[in-house]
Order: structure tokens, then sequence, then C-alpha cells
């Protein structure tokens, strides 16, 4: 029982501002640490003290190319999908109020695959040279989010309910249409498909990273901004309302913003799992419901736990690169289990 | 939330967005940064198919320059040696049948006996491009569909269009890897295979899986004469085994080692850059990527083509895999190979940015 | 303050639920919408805090159709607290009622020393100040109840819009919830909105009551005007013994049986 006055009131909202505060600086520190680490990661060996002052173009010049033109760029590709998976996640477990969601509910990467697998099969999106691929996996991605949103209006608006379905369903149908698409492929272009459809940095140069940084940075900025109304949206929507929150408006610019970060992510890194689910669920588990710190804890964990998951990619069968798709799977799944099981005080909704 | 955290955030995205911009170099020439050789080939061809040989003269011309005229006059020594699948008998052959599909299906008969008249009035069915290919190679492109009177799609080939405008639709016999009984059946019926006189022999590679229900559906349906004869796709790892199917092959349809211009152009053809290859300086290294980033590496039919070129792989690991950036970076291989099929651009493929 | 509700007809699919209701209201008292379940009370509550738009007419607070106000603005004047309170993340119940400084705060702004006085008088007034800290899925539904209402009150609102506020709650609760309401009332002079089918709740503790009957005003004014025996047969189907109980200070109904 607490007893006393407001000053009560204001040391208990001070004692946990301390603890968001402590979470965000090991989570930096995390983020940090994990981009040196993966730094000296890779089939050619290179010091830490070396790999940074490549960095800037000193040392031999094999390496500095190693350095400048695939590590780093490497490294910074999946912090931004891991921070950007991460963000859209949170805003999906919001929106849905549902610990269980993820992006992958609103059948957005199953379109994205769609896009990849016409671009690499029927060469569609040749206008955009190079990227054909990326562009393609970006504007379906993208348009599936709008398909899904208008599927789910009705006379009454969207709902949350409806919202689920119609991208189950739109999910179904594009999964579908890329089976039928690796079905009618030859030999060569099953194996890009398959080998897209896995998940992995290995392309990911500065091109990437630089066709991605936009629309990433603006999704996680949308769902970033919102996260009052997260907090408010998780009591009900009509609470929400009441208390000034424009149910329609934050629902938009996060689906919107959870889209351009999504779509962003799948354009350059082919479909990664899990993140969106495990990471937010983590750090919910840590610092409690607050969207507003979870924000910032999804984005900089969730940056480090893909550089991290992408560091043991490319050792774990040196020379060859697993694709992180596997990985996140196969790692992400046993970890949130064992996470789930042994924090018993651990609880989700009310009766 | 305190606004205190915010601008930290932001402090951290500057500082954070400058250092990229510091970082991100101008420019780069990506893989052309040591000047290799680059050039594309035909990938689908380095296959256990006698066209293999084309690859292996565009790679030579590639690397060395025109390919000088064909070698007629193959030294014994350094002709190939390979084992027959085939043994004599009093009344005909036994051809070698193999599958390495586990398990091994019950009615699998590992060997096929075929009489000297069979060998006479023999039609093949192929199902296999590859073992197609062989026939060409022996009978030429006009003839062998005298022969080859029907056969299965693959995804590299047209053949079953050329047999269609000789024989009618019936002998497109659907898709390679999934052998349609029905197809099977209604074109033997369509041919009158009981009574035309022919003698009709099924050759496919061995990892069909329903070698059974084909075997039985023929019996059952009265075609019990027909034959089928597998080879193993998976034991093709060496230059000779290639030369015992031609050999086979030609067989079964009656043409002696000797006068089998498969295998003589084959042996012609490998001698031919070989002997090129001699003359030359030979130890450079070599990169071949396939369109899903693979590479070749050891055991593979495309380490063979580069023994022969006397090329050195980078790529040092068993079989297909997908090498880093870094190692090919490191290794900077002087010989790079792509493939004709990949559909992304040279830039792309050769890591060029911005 | 007034509050006009002129005429207002809503329908969900085909059938009218609200077929034209007239009233207003103005701070310093308890109005009571009474009526049975699915008489449409809780429709007309959600077309007061425009959370749905009436087909017909309007509601009208200061000289603004609220459906026209922005919900930020709408929401410093009005606050409502739902029927059943489905919370589906672990909110301290401190975080949760912070919550309502939300439509007067600043973007991403943080409370102040006596935004936080405020709040903690409200918690205490509501009783809920001993859990400050206690995640808001360990407490019982009353308990939620009750910090749904603290949040309502931090809002500061001059409307406030109960929806059945006494469905989970023990009777000892009731009484204490209705008693705050009513110093809330008598101290601040706002106006409580009570939907409720509870018929002893409304006559005792409303100064005006709305009887509704499918979808129109059965009859509207003081308690002792309203809660009639005949009122009460005609609308609920029910035989009561209607009088005035000193010890209460309020009306007394007695429930004899179906009519």
């Amino acid at each position: 029982m607490i007893e006393g006055g407001s000053e009560e009131l204001i040391r208990i909202r001070r004692r946990t501002l301390r603890r968001y505060a402590l979470a965000a600086l090991a989570a930096l520190l995390l983020l940090v640490a994990s981009f040196f680490v993966s730094l000296v990661t890779g089939p050619v060996g290179i010091s830490l003290y070396d790999a940074i002052m490549m960095m800037f173009g000193i040392g031999d010049e094999t390496q500095v190319y190693i350095i400048r033109e695939i590590r780093v760029p490497r490294i910074l590709c999946c912090a931004l999908v891991g921070a950007a998976l991460s963000i859209s996640g949170l805003a999906m477990q919001g929106l849905f109020r549902n610990p269980m969601a993820s992006p992958s509910v609103l059948g957005v990467s199953s379109g994205a695959a769609f896009g990849a697998s016409l671009a690499m099969a029927f060469g569609l999106g040749a206008a955009f040279g190079s990227f054909a691929v990326p562009a393609m996996a970006f504007i379906l991605c993208f348009g599936t989010t709008f398909l899904v949103y208008l599927l789910a209006r009705t006379g009454g608006g969207v709902s949350v309910t409806m919202l689920l379905l119609s991208g189950i369903a739109v999910g179904a149908f594009f999964n579908g249409m890329v089976s039928a698409i690796q079905y009618l492929a030859d030999g060569q272009t099953l194996q890009s498909i398959v080998y897209w459809l896995m998940g992995s940095f290995a392309s990911c140069g500065w091109d990437s990273f630089t066709l991605a940084l936009v629309p990433i940075l603006l999704g996680i900025a949308l769902i970033a901004l919102n996260s009052s109304e997260l907090n408010m949206l998780s009591l009900g929507e009509e609470q929400a309302e009441s208390l000034g929150v424009n149910v329609r408006l934050t629902r938009m610019l996060l689906l919107t913003g959870t889209s351009l970060a999504v779509a962003g992510s799948v354009s350059i890194s082919g479909i990664i799992g899990f993140v969106g689910l495990i990471i937010p669920h983590i750090f919910r588990m840590i610092v409690g419901p607050n969207h507003r710190i979870l924000s910032l804890l999804s984005v900089v964990g969730g940056a480090a736990f893909m550089i991290l998951m992408d560091a043991v990619a490319r050792s774990v069968i040196s020379p060859d690169d697993l694709p992180i798709g596997i990985l996140t799977a196969l790692l992400g799944a046993p970890f949130f289990i064992y996470v789930m099981r042994t924090r018993r005080s651990y609880r989700m909704g009310a009766e | 939330m305190n606004p205190k955290f915010i601008a930290i955030g932001v402090a951290a995205i500057i500082v954070a967005a400058g250092a990229a911009v510091l970082l991100m170099p101008k420019e780069s020439k990506g893989w052309y940064s040591w000047d290799p050789t680059v050039g594309e080939v035909d990938y689908t061809m380095i296959s256990a198919t006698p066209k293999i040989m084309d690859v292996l003269e565009d790679m030579y011309s590639i690397v060395y320059g025109e390919l000088p005229s064909r070698e007629t006059e193959v030294p014994a020594s350094q002709l190939l040696e390979y084992e027959s699948l085939v043994t004599d008998t009093a009344t005909g052959i036994d051809v070698q049948s193999r599958s390495s599909i586990l398990p091994l299906p019950s009615t699998f008969e590992d060997t096929v006996s075929l009489t000297d008249s069979e060998i006479q009035n023999m039609k093949i069915i192929s199902y296999s491009s590859g073992l197609t290919d062989c026939f060409v190679s022996m009978l030429g492109e006009e003839q062998v569909w005298d022969t080859v009177v029907a056969a299965g799609n693959s995804t590299w080939t047209n053949y079953p269009d050329n047999d269609m405008e000789k024989w009618g639709e019936n002998s497109s016999l659907g898709p390679e890897y999934t052998i349609s009984t029905e197809y099977l059946l209604s074109y033997l019926d369509y041919a009158g295979a009981k009574t035309n006189g022919y003698h009709y022999c099924v050759v496919a590679w061995g990892y069909i899986k329903n070698y059974d229900d084909l075997h039985n559906s023929l019996a059952g349906a009265g075609f019990k004469d027909v034959d089928i004869i597998c080879i193993d796709y998976y034991e093709v790892d060496d230059f000779n085994y290639l030369l015992s199917i031609i050999d086979a092959m030609g067989r079964i349809i009656g043409i002696d080692p000797e006068d089998n211009e498969g295998i003589s152009d084959f042996q012609e053809r490998l001698y031919t850059v070989k002997k090129a290859v001699s003359g030359k300086e030979t130890g450079r290294t070599v990169y071949l990527e396939n369109p899903s980033k693979k590479s070749p590496g050891k055991g593979t039919l495309t380490e063979l083509c580069f023994d022969a070129l006397g090329l050195v792989n980078i790529n040092t690991e068993d079989g297909l895999v997908m090498l880093n950036d870094e190692s090919i970076v490191s290794d900077k291989p002087s010989v790079i190979f792509f493939s004709e099929g990949d559909t992304r651009t040279m830039d792309q493929k050769m890591r060029v940015t911005m | 303050m007034l509050l006009e509700i002129n005429d207002v007809r809503f329908a969900y699919h085909s059938s009218d639920v609200l077929k034209g209701i007239t009233f207003s209201a103005s701070g310093g008292e308890v109005v009571g919408i009474l009526g049975k379940n699915g008489c449409g009370k809780t429709t007309l509550m959600k077309c007061i805090n425009a959370h749905l738009s009436p087909h017909g007419g309007c509601v009208v607070l200061d000289g603004d159709v609220v459906s026209t106000v922005s919900r930020k603005e709408l929401a410093k004047k009005m606050a409502m607290v739902a029927q059943s309170s489905s919370v589906s993340f672990s909110f301290t119940v401190l975080d949760a009622v912070l919550m309502g400084l939300y439509p007067n705060s600043e973007w991403m702004g943080s409370p102040s020393d006596s935004d936080m006085e405020r709040v903690s008088e409200a918690m205490k007034a509501t009783g809920v100040f001993g859990f400050a800290d206690r995640p808001v899925t360990e407490l019982s539904g009353g308990e939620r109840q009750r910090v749904m209402i603290t949040r309502a009150l931090v809002q500061d609102p001059k409307v406030l819009l109960l929806d059945e506020p006494t469905l989970h709650l023990d009777i000892n609760h009731q009484f204490g919830l209705m008693e705050l309401v009513r110093s809330l009332v008598a101290e601040k002079g706002i106006l409580v909105i009570l939907v409720t089918h509870e018929i002893g709740l409304a006559a005792r503790y409303c100064d005006r009551i709305l009887l509704v009957d499918d979808g129109e005003i059965a009859g509207s004014g003081t308690a002792e005007e309203v809660v009639t025996a005949e009122n009460l047969e005609r609308v609920f189907g029910i035989r009561t013994d209607v009088h005035y109980d000193e010890r209460i200070g309020g009306l007394a109904v007695t429930v004899i049986g179906k009519s």
C-alpha cells in the first residue's frame, strides 16, 4: 500500500524513468558493441584496431575495400532493417492489441515476395534497371497494405478484426502466387527466388543502404511519434477516443509507417521473420508496456540484434554465408520460449 | 518521456548520418578494381551432356583468345579411356541400368538385354535432354529425329517441338522430371508399338521416381517389350563417364564405338583445347558465379573444365556453395565467369556501387 | 456549460435504434439515462461523445456540434468511462491514470508538479492511491473500473459520461462511487450523465432522469416525476412500490413482481 501525497507518486515516476534511462543506455551500448563485433567478423581476419583505421581509408588497399565497401554498409543495412522490423512489430502489437501480432500479419511480406518473384522470373520492373527486384518488392509491399486496408473497409469504417482477416486472406493469396511462379520458373530462377525468400544481407552494399534509408527512417518516425497514442489504444479504441486520440488517423499513420518500414527492409534483405515478433516482446518484459520507451528500445535493440545475427550468419559456415532468415527462426524461437517460461511474473492481459 | 532523451536521440542520428557520409566512398569500381577477365557462359550446359564441350570452348576463347582449328588426329595416349556400360552377349548386348533413388524401385532391372534385331529396329523415347544430346552428337541435328521419336520437356531445350513437327503432337511427353505414364502409353498406342515392328527403349536419368509405376503400366497395357534404361546422373563427375554414356547410347542403336561420331567429336574437341592450353601460361585463378550467387567448387563438372583449361578455382569447398564477397575480393580471381541466364546487370554482378 | 441533444436519430443496419431524442442538461447535476437493455441508451451515450455520428439531429456542447469538434478538443471537455475495461497491456495504475493528462498536455510533454497534485487528489478520492505501482491487470474488475474513473477525472472534464459504472462493483463500492460522483458534482459543478438499467440507483442518485423505451423518451424530469409505478410498469413490465425514504434521503423502489 502506498501512502503519502503527490511526492510519493513523483518518486514512483522518477524510479520508472530511471529504469527506462538505464535500459536505453544499455541498449545503446549493446548497439555500439555489436557494431564493432560485426566489424571484425568475416572470412578475412582483420584486427579491431586495423578495422577502425580502415573505416577512414587507412591500411591495406584490399582490406580497406572489404571494410568500407562490404562490411560497413552491410552492418548499417542490418541496423536499419533490424530497427524497422522491430518497431513495426511493436506497432502491429499495439494496433491489434495482441502481443502475438507481427508485420507479416498484414500480408505485406507475401506481397513483397510476389513483387520480387515477378521481377526475377519475368523481368518486370526492368525500368528500374539494376534495382528491379528491390523496387518491385517495395511497390508490392506497400500496395498490399492499401489493398488490405481497402478490403477491410465496411460501412462502419475499418475495424481491427477486419484488417486482420483481410491481411490473412491477402497474404495467403500472394503466397499462392509466389508458389505458382516458383512452379513455372526454370531451375536457375527458382533458386534465386527461393534464396531471396530466405532473407540475407549478403548483397547489401551502399546501394542498398541509400535505397532503404529514407523509407525506413520515415516509417520508424511515423510509428515512434505515435507512441503516446499507442499507449492509449491499449485501453480500447473507445476509451482512447474519449481521451482525445483520433483513432482513424492514428491507425492510418501506424499502417503507413509499418508498410514503409517493412517495404524498405524487405526490398534490400528479403524476408526475415521473427524479429518483429520477439524484439518488442523481450523489451516489454523488461521495461513494461509504455510505448514511448519501447519505441526507442525496439529501434536500438532491434538494430543490435540484427547486426549480431548477421555476424553469426557470416561466420558459422564460413566462407559460405548462411541466409539470416533461417538463423532468426532457429535461434529466435527457442530463446523466446526460454524467456517466456522463466519470467513467471510476466503477464500479458486481463481476464 | 523526457525531452532530453529525444534530444539525445536526434543528436545521435545526426552523428551517425554524418559519419556515414564521411565514410561513404564516392565511387567504387567493384570487382573491376583488379582488372579481371570477365565473360559469360551457358552455365546450364555444364551438365551431363556432350554440349559441355561447347562451354569448354567458350571458356577457352574468353581466357586465351581464339581456339585453334580442330585436331582430327588424337594421339592414342591422349585419348580418354572409359569403361563401357555395355557387354556383348551371344544374341546382342547387355546394358547397365543405374539409379540412385532410395529405396530402389522393386521392379528395377539393372541389366537390359537387347537382341541384334531389336537394335536394328530401335526407336528411342528420351526423358533427358542430356541423353538426347548424345544422340544428336552421333546422328546430327536432322537425322536424329528418325531415331529419337518422342521426348519429354525440359526448361533448356525444345526437343519435343522437333519431334512434334515430324511425328505429331503425341510425341511431346510432358515434363522430364515427372514422367507421365498416361502420355507415354498414349504415345505408344498412337505409334502402333505393338504392331509396327519397332523396338522401343525409354532412356532417362536414374532419379525418376515412378519407375515401378511405369514398369507395371507398360506391362499391364501390353507393352512388355518396351525397355527402360536409366543412367545415374549423379555418377557423372568426370569426362570419362560422359564418354561411357555416349558409347552406351550408340550401342543401343547399333553404332560401334569405332564409328561413334559423338565419341570422336568429344575426344577431338577436348584434345584440341588441352593441346592449345599446354602452349599457354596457365595457373590463373578463376571464379564462376551462377544466378543465385553460388559457385561450383571441388568435385563439380565446372572444376573439370577449369582443370582442362589450367585454371585454379578460388572456391575450394565441396560442391555448390555461396562464397562470401570478402573472400572473393581477398583472392582477386583473375578470371570471372557468369551465367548467360543471369538477369542481373553486369554492374550488379561485378559489385559496382554508385 | 450547456449540453443539448436535438432530435437525435440513429439506426443500425435497417432498424431504428434512436427515434428522435431531445433533452438538455447543464453543469451541477447528475442525469440518469434509464431503460431496459437494448432500448438504445448506450447508443445515445455514444452519440453524445461523438463515437457514433447520428443519422438525424445533432448533439451540441457549448454551442459546438460534437461530431465536428476535433477529438482532442472534445476530450478536454468530455470524459467517458466505458462499460467493460479490457486492457491488453499491463500498465501500472499510475501510468494508466496519467493518460488522462493527454488531452490537456503538449505533444510529448511530461506531467508538471501541479499535474501530479491533481492526479494524487483524484486517486485518493477514488481510493486507488494505495496501488499506484501495481499493474492494472492484477486488479479486480471493480478496482480497474475505479482506475478508469480516476483517469477520466484527471481529464478535468465538464461532462463525465459513465456507462453502467456499477456493473462490476461490490455493493459497498457502489455506494462509495455514487457518493463520490455526487460530491464531484457539488464541488466542481460538472455534469454527470449516467447510463444504467438499475432503477434503484437512478432513483436514488440522479437529479433528473431520462427514461428511454425502445428508442424514444418515455419520461423526462426529476426522479420523483419520472420514477413512478405507472412508468415502471409501462417500460419495464414490473409492479413496484415507489416511496420517499427518509433514511436514504431519496426514493426507494421495491419490486413486487412481474405485471
